[in-house]
């Protein structure tokens, strides 16, 4: 219990900390008008997710004794970007289960094992983050789209998710990764 | 000699495929149709006879936007969906191979698994490519999501069920048609 409980507590700061940048990110480039209108809107999202590396760094991390966190903190984003309830609930899992069900291709199919992100050579990890976004830009698309109150083009709607995804998850992984070989952490799936 | 043979092969392969999907598909809209089996033929010709075979089936290709759209196409717009459907396994084929994902480019001893997970990437990066460039050029308002998913979808199993009867049943076809002598 305590494990679980320790797990999901990681897991959400972890994740907590992705978002806390990501807005940081975001609103530095609001108030200095950089790289666009740098809006905190979910229309257009950002050129730097970095909270889908953050939720696939945590799942290969905790596995699924991290998962009530992430699910925790998933919400309570929702929640503060005030989401429509009809995506509210599926962006939230996409969030949660589009890394899970990436990392599964790759492990089924045999591709990669990602049992750690150490053990793993960049190419590997930056295949991981390909798959990734194009999971989550496409499922989020799907999502956003079948609904009637949208704003922004199709277009404009993949033209930023899909390389912010890459980029922010890649980042967020190779950071992470970093940290870890540097303070000597592991695994804590077993 | 070779070459030329193998891309009038794949050329064939993947039009035949085209005029079988468009006859037992249901075009809504598009030009896709659920099971679109052209995916899994130009995913075995490339396997099979490797990347020499690109210029067959960018021909088929253009053969089938040319002539098996429900949009007005221009000529610009048909190289370009073309070129993105031919070049996006090839890309992902390179990828796979320059990180230690599998080398589709030698067929022997390759794993099945590695096959599946190939086209599993390329119907996405294909869906999402050509509708990022045709959602550029052409209004398609609510629908748009509805129409890549059924390209991805129709990508998706086209190409797994051409791959698993093309890599069950293809051996025991040929024997039977040279044991009738035909070939």
């Amino acid at each position: 219990m305590s494990k679980y409980f320790l797990a999901s507590l990681n897991s959400f700061f972890i994740v907590l900390f992705a978002y806390f940048v990501f807005l940081s990110i975001i609103s530095w480039q609001e108030s200095r008008e950089f790289l666009g209108t740098g809006r905190l809107d979910i229309d257009i999202g950002s050129y730097l997710y970095l909270p889908l590396g953050a939720y696939a760094f945590c799942w290969v991390v905790f596995g699924k004794r991290g998962l009530p966190g992430q699910l925790l903190i998933s919400i309570l984003m929702s929640l503060y970007w005030e989401l429509d309830s009809n995506i509210f609930i599926q962006f939230t899992f996409i969030n949660v289960l589009g890394p899970i069900i990436a990392i599964a291709i790759f492990r089924f199919l045999q591709v990669y094992s990602f049992k750690d992100f150490k053990s793993e050579t960049l190419l590997a990890i930056l295949f991981l983050c390909i798959v990734l976004a194009l999971l989550n830009s496409l499922s989020k698309f799907f999502v956003y789209f079948m609904t009637e109150n949208q704003t922004t083009s199709a277009f404009n709607f993949l033209v930023t998710y899909l390389p912010g995804d890459i980029i922010g998850s890649f980042v967020f992984i190779i950071f992470a990764t970093f940290l870890m070989k540097i303070f000597h952490l592991g695994n804590h799936q077993n | 000699m070779n070459i030329l043979k193998n891309n009038l092969n794949a050329f064939l392969l993947v039009f035949v495929s085209i005029l079988v999907s468009v006859f037992f598909g249901t075009l809504i809209e598009n030009f896709k149709s659920l099971i679109f089996l052209a995916f899994g033929a130009k995913i075995l010709a490339l396997l099979i006879w490797g990347v020499y075979v690109i210029p067959g089936i960018f021909l088929a290709k253009v053969m089938q936007y040319l002539f098996f759209t429900n949009f007005d196409p221009n000529l610009e717009m048909v190289i370009s969906l073309a070129a993105i459907a031919t070049l996006t396994p090839v890309l992902m084929m390179v990828m796979m191979r320059i990180s230690n994902a599998g080398n589709l480019f030698i067929l022997d001893n390759i794993n099945f698994r590695h096959i599946i997970f190939f086209i599993i990437i390329t119907a996405m990066l294909s869906a999402l490519l050509k509708y990022m460039y045709m959602l550029s050029d052409i209004e398609f308002a609510h629908t748009a999501a509805v129409v890549m998913m059924e390209a991805l979808f129709g990508q998706l199993f086209g190409g797994l069920i051409f791959v698993y009867v093309a890599s069950k049943y293809a051996q025991p076809i040929y024997l039977i048609i040279r044991k009738l002598k035909f070939v």
